[in-house]
């Protein structure tokens, strides 16, 4: 195996521990079977192409997207997205509270249980980049919105202040219905390369 | 502990908890008192299980652990811990999670925030939405009512006039721009006034409805049958391919069911039928009515029953 796919393959397990306690966190809450999985995890450098969401989400679904990010700084500074179909939300919701809604409008109520879910699984995240960067990251609970697909691509690519992007799929899996979504935490060039210089030194690890 | 900072809390209009790292209660503001009816002299110092045990949960203690190990910030939404959050059963509460540092010890702020506006503001949409629905059924449903009677015979159930000329009208620039034959037939009730005098208007009406049920029978799905008034009806054939109409008229006049039982009596019904053409008889429709209602008169005019004339 090479060294990239090795390095992508160790982020990849990291993430998948954290967001396994997510799951185990949020279906004690919910009190049904849920699964969370990162199969994949890419890197992206806004410099060299233009990023499209449409390539990392599920194309069977259209429409408008659920965004919950939240915002860090001080030893560290980035922002994370998680997205979803706001379809796919829906039925999440649904399943969530027990109710059957069909409703495409989200009212402030629906927004507070995406925020708490999103809290829960940026919290995994956000909190694994900082237990591997050895940094004890501050940040806010979770900003919800719904944005249509071209203006949240663009606002990502907007925010000059991040050159890289990490992109971590995200799959959900609640009771017998399967949500695909992503996760896309925008970084500067230093904070993605000490992410990765700290991943180096578990692969090292690995060797010794 | 620096008095100031608790009486601004006091003022704020959210539950406020403050918790020591052993997570026993250390304030609780005036909301709270309000909320609960638990008053802050009684319980200082008490382990918050103790107090609000609805909190003690395996994913509640799992919470707080991490917001005091990794300073994680926490947020249950009422919507999704109806029993946990909702301490007092008039509220609908979300709750989030911080903690901050006071002379080296940690401390918990727990802040419960009053979303029972939304809930109340949303429920009430909710219901106005509904209520809109049924309005929007109810107009479409009388809408439907009224386009029938405006356009259906009422006693036949057939197209009306005004059904006719706007149906007919379309068909005919269609005839036109297709170089096509339209067809037209003028019915009329052989001896329908008698059959008025000796069987009453009850009778009268009965032969109606069996002429139009009849005309309807015998036609295709886009031929228009309607009444034209008392005991006349149309028939509008589009698309016709050729000026024979015969088996049409035959499937008319040789109808089995050509007659109605009237209290016991068998009235047998015969029909006169005048044909016109576009655009031999005319190129508007007023003309083809007219055409056809003139060899309606010549068809009636005939010996025997059952007649139809075709205009010149």
């Amino acid at each position: 195996m090479n060294n990239e796919n090795l390095r992508y393959d160790i982020l990849k397990e990291l993430f998948n521990i954290s967001v396994g306690k997510a799951a185990s966190l949020l279906s004690e809450i919910i009190n049904r079977r849920i699964l969370l999985t990162v199969p994949n995890v890419e890197t992206f450098n806004l410099n060299n192409k233009e990023f499209l969401l449409d390539n990392y989400l599920p194309k069977e679904i259209d429409g408008a997207l659920m965004v919950s990010s939240i915002s860090f700084h001080e030893n560290l500074k980035g922002k994370a997205n998680l997205i979803f179909p706001a379809q796919k939300m829906r039925t999440f919701i649904n399943l969530c509270v027990n109710e059957d809604n069909s409703e495409m409008n989200f009212t402030d109520i629906d927004f507070d249980i995406i925020k708490e879910i999103g809290n829960i699984i940026l919290n995994s995240i956000v909190g694994e980049i900082g237990n591997y960067l050895d940094l004890s990251l501050d940040y806010t609970l979770p900003e919800v919105k719904v944005y249509s697909r071209p203006s949240f691509s663009k606002n990502i690519e907007e925010d000059n202040e991040y050159t890289h992007l990490l992109i971590l799929f995200i799959t959900f899996v609640i009771d017998e219905t399967e949500i695909e979504g992503v996760i896309v935490v925008n970084l500067t060039l230093s904070s993605l390369n000490e992410l990765m210089k700290n991943i180096d030194r578990i692969e090292k690890k690995l060797y010794e | 502990m620096n008095k100031i900072p608790y009486e601004i809390l006091n003022e704020i209009s959210e539950g406020i908890i403050v918790l020591n790292e052993k997570l026993e209660i250390c304030f609780w503001n005036s909301y709270m008192e309000n909320i609960t009816g638990i008053y802050k002299k009684d319980i200082t110092h008490q382990n918050i299980y103790n107090i609000l045990p609805n909190l003690n949960t395996n994913y509640f203690n799992k919470t707080i652990n991490d917001v005091i190990t990794d300073g994680h910030k926490m947020f249950f939404s009422a919507a999704m811990h109806k029993d946990l959050v909702n301490i007092s059963k008039n509220y609908n509460l979300n709750l989030k999670i911080s903690s901050f540092e006071v002379n080296q010890s940690k401390l918990l702020l727990l802040e419960f925030i009053d979303v029972t506006n939304q809930y109340i503001q949303i429920n009430r949409l909710k219901d106005y939405v509904q209520e809109l629905y049924q309005v929007n059924k109810e107009l479409k449903e009388k809408e439907k009512v009224i386009r029938n009677l405006a356009y259906y015979d009422q006693l036949t159930g057939v197209a009306n006039r005004a059904l006719f000329y706007e149906l007919s009208e379309k068909f005919l620039s269609n005839a036109k721009r297709s170089n096509c034959l339209l067809c037209l037939m003028f019915i009329d009730v052989d001896k329908f006034k008698k059959i008025n005098d000796t069987y009453g208007h009850e009778a009268g009406d009965n032969v109606l409805i069996k002429v139009a049920n009849l005309l309807t029978e015998v036609t295709r799905d886009e031929d228009i049958v309607a009444r034209y008034g008392g005991d006349e009806f149309l028939i509008l054939l589009p698309y016709m391919k050729s000026k024979n109409c015969e088996s049409i008229i035959s499937r008319i006049f040789n109808n089995k069911n050509k007659k109605i039982n009237y209290n016991g009596n068998e009235i047998n019904i015969s029909l006169s039928i005048g044909i016109s053409f576009y655009p031999n008889d005319g190129d508007n429709i007023d003309t083809l009515i007219k055409s056809a209602d003139h060899a309606m008169y010549i068809a009636k005019s005939r010996q025997g029953e059952d007649n139809c004339f075709y205009s010149a």
